[in-house]
């Protein structure tokens, strides 16, 4: 029992820890050349991950906002479902362009005020002989007069070796200051 | 975790952001599973409630002992400069068959207003009021 909680049955209370927070534009430059990196602390089981503010200077609607673990870059590691949701229509898609994929950002033709934010969970980054597995909700806005929802899912092959590290990256364009 | 007072069988859940009650400063996504949704998938988009669509609850004509459970994320609130994005995930019962009772509604909501959040009022969206017994449960992270 720990002190001062009679009653408290759960062996182990759940433990949040700020480990880093980048801003960028403060913290670092925006810009295509940024990719945002954490080192992963190893001492922990799992990882939760808030993104918000996020936008792409590109041209584009809206772009994925993607993570390389340790570096990874190789296309079959990586294995992504995506499902989408928007007014009048739900859809999901696969993908593994060699980079886990968080959520999605938004444009310059997008509402200027709104970036893509989410909440993602990275489970089992530290014990090895199983794929580690991701899911993901999201939200960007396409305009002022509609959002697009997602929850992202996927996992890394790798088995042999924890997360390091975590690269963020945009599927195009740069970040924008503000990203968080 | 929430009932209505009202004899609808669900009603939406808002939080009104600094008072403001003007819907068009509102938007959300509701993604609904279940009966409620037709034993579908649903995606509607809601822009005419006057708050931040937070989840759906269950009316006097739902199972009486099973309330709505929401988890809301609003994202980085003390903020001057942009909008704010709230992740809201949960479930409701529907209607006083067990066979049909459980509903999922995963909303995705935008507030645009871009002042510090300073308070919330949390409301039923229509009108009507919460039950006796319902609870919120407020938390701030650093």
């Amino acid at each position: 029992m720990l002190g001062g909680f009679s009653g408290w049955s759960s062996p182990t209370p759940t433990v949040r820890t700020l480990v880093r927070r980048i801003v960028l534009g403060s913290d670092m430059p925006a810009g295509s050349s940024q990719t945002p990196t954490f080192d992963v602390p190893q001492w922990g089981r799992h990882l939760r991950i808030y993104f918000y503010n996020c936008r792409t200077d590109s041209a584009s609607h809206n772009l994925y906002l993607t993570a390389n673990f340790n570096a990874d870059t190789t296309a079959a590691n990586y294995q992504n479902a995506i499902f989408f949701a928007v007014t009048g229509w739900s859809g999901a898609q696969q993908a593994n362009t060699g980079a886990a994929y968080f959520g999605r950002v938004s444009g310059t033709a997008d509402a200027a005020s709104i970036g893509g934010t989410g909440m993602v969970i990275v489970s089992n980054y530290t014990d090895l002989g199983f794929a580690r597995t991701w899911l993901s909700d999201a939200v960007y806005a396409n305009s002022t007069t509609q959002i697009t929802g997602l929850f992202t899912y996927g996992f890394w092959t790798n088995t042999t070796s924890p997360i390091l590290s975590m690269h963020f990256g945009l599927s195009g364009g740069n970040f924008v200051s503000g990203a968080t | 975790m929430s009932r209505a007072t009202s004899t609808s069988t669900t009603s939406g859940i808002l939080l009104q952001i600094n008072g403001d009650t003007t819907a068009a400063n509102y938007i959300a996504q509701l993604l609904g599973l279940g009966a409620d949704a037709g034993d579908a998938i649903s995606v509607t988009q809601n822009t005419t409630s006057a708050g931040l669509y937070i989840g759906r609850e269950s009316g006097t004509t739902g199972l009486a002992n099973v309330p709505g459970l929401y988890e809301t994320i609003l994202f980085d609130y003390t903020n001057r400069l942009t909008g704010k994005v709230a992740l809201c995930q949960g479930m409701y019962s529907f209607g006083s068959s067990l066979a049909s009772n459980i509903n999922v509604a995963d909303v995705w909501s935008v507030w645009f207003g871009t002042g510090g959040v300073q308070r919330l009022d949390i409301a039923v969206d229509g009108g009507t009021g919460f039950a006796n017994g319902s609870i919120f449960d407020f938390y701030v992270e650093h």
